[in-house]
């Protein structure tokens, strides 16, 4: 059973794969039964999108963006005047790996900042999206 | 009496590197004094100053451990100093306080020199002084990796960003982020640039009023 799992897993199998591969896992000698087969079916369209995420998750090594918070801040009173009535980005981001204490990043921004890491983040965007089309 | 200095810059308690740098600069030469304040500025300004550190320290007979106390010592001392503003802090005070912690009197000079002349720090060096900032981004790189096939899946195709952020403070932080998380990421970085908008908006309808 358990390799079985493993199989599915491990190809990402849609419904029409799951199938035909349970089909002929009945078919075969030593088997699984057809009700077995069903049960396993379920399971799978339950659970593949979690299941696919944590196999992925399995080959993250490096540190992963697990969440931010963030705040504007107006400043009201300053020791330098232009500084007084420009908004500041507070952003703090949690990174950090499965299973160990994560570390928070506190970052400063001033408009321009956000503005240009926004415009990175529109090329990230693009990218992806050409390489969804093309594939 | 102990103490009874009260009221110092460094405050009721001199801080421990600050005294240690005090006796350690007593008997040094004037060369090294100045190699190593011209160090401390510039990590006061920001700069990366590993190399330099390291130059002094294999031209010297000082020891690593000799050497992170003065710095550090130096740039408490100097970071302190800076933060209080100049209508204020009178030289004089500075140079007593210096006198006080037995710091000889040409180096006292040298600091003064930073404090109150024109060796002290650029504007944007004291800003890191003050303490008032966070670090920002100076530099992000990026780049979209799809991961074909893994020991636990055959067939991955999963895009992933890879990020690498290097920071006004020095340092560099490389992460990964799922593509659901950088939608996220993209809405609120959006979101913050109108807010920040709306704001600035505001505040000059304000001024207007």
């Amino acid at each position: 059973m358990r390799s079985l799992l493993v199989s599915i897993a491990s190809a990402d199998m849609d419904l029409n794969q799951l199938e035909a591969f349970l089909t002929a896992q009945t078919k075969k000698q030593g088997g699984i039964t057809s009700d077995q087969a069903a049960v396993i079916a379920k399971f799978w369209k339950n659970h593949r999108i979690k299941i696919h995420e944590s196999l992925i998750n399995q080959s993250r090594w490096d540190n992963v963006l697990k969440n931010m918070n963030w705040r504007v801040d107006l400043k009201s009173q300053s020791r330098h005047i232009d500084q007084i009535n420009t908004p500041v980005a507070i952003v703090e981001m949690e990174l950090g790996k499965n299973g160990q204490e994560s570390e928070f990043l506190c970052l400063e921004f001033d408009e321009a900042k956000v503005s240009q890491m926004l415009k990175k983040l529109s090329e990230i965007e693009e990218s992806m999206t050409l390489l969804t089309q093309t594939t | 009496p102990g103490g009874g200095r009260g009221g110092g810059f460094l405050g009721p308690r001199v801080p421990a590197e600050v005294e240690a740098m005090a006796r350690g600069v007593q008997d040094m030469g004037k060369e090294t004094f100045r190699r190593l304040l011209k160090v401390t500025v510039n990590a006061l300004e920001g700069k990366d100053c590993k190399e330099s550190v390291k130059l002094i320290a294999d031209s010297t007979n000082l020891s690593e451990e000799q050497l992170a106390f003065l710095i550090s010592g130096m740039y408490t001392l100097l970071r302190e100093a800076l933060r209080l503003p100049l209508s204020t802090f009178k030289q004089e005070v500075f140079k007593e306080d210096l006198k006080e912690l037995r710091i000889p009197e040409d180096f006292i000079v040298d600091f003064s020199s930073i404090v109150f002349g024109n060796r002290r720090p650029a504007s944007e060096g004291t800003a890191l002084i003050q303490g008032s900032r966070l670090p920002s981004v100076q530099d992000f790189k990026w780049r979209v990796d799809v991961a074909i096939s893994t020991s636990s899946l055959a067939r991955a195709l999963q895009p992933s960003i890879l990020m690498m952020m290097k920071l006004s403070d020095g340092t560099a932080h490389r992460f990964e982020v799922p593509v659901a998380k950088f939608q996220e990421l993209r809405y609120n970085v959006a979101l913050i640039l109108k807010e920040m908008n709306d704001l600035e908006k505001r505040s000059i309808l304000k001024i207007q009023d």
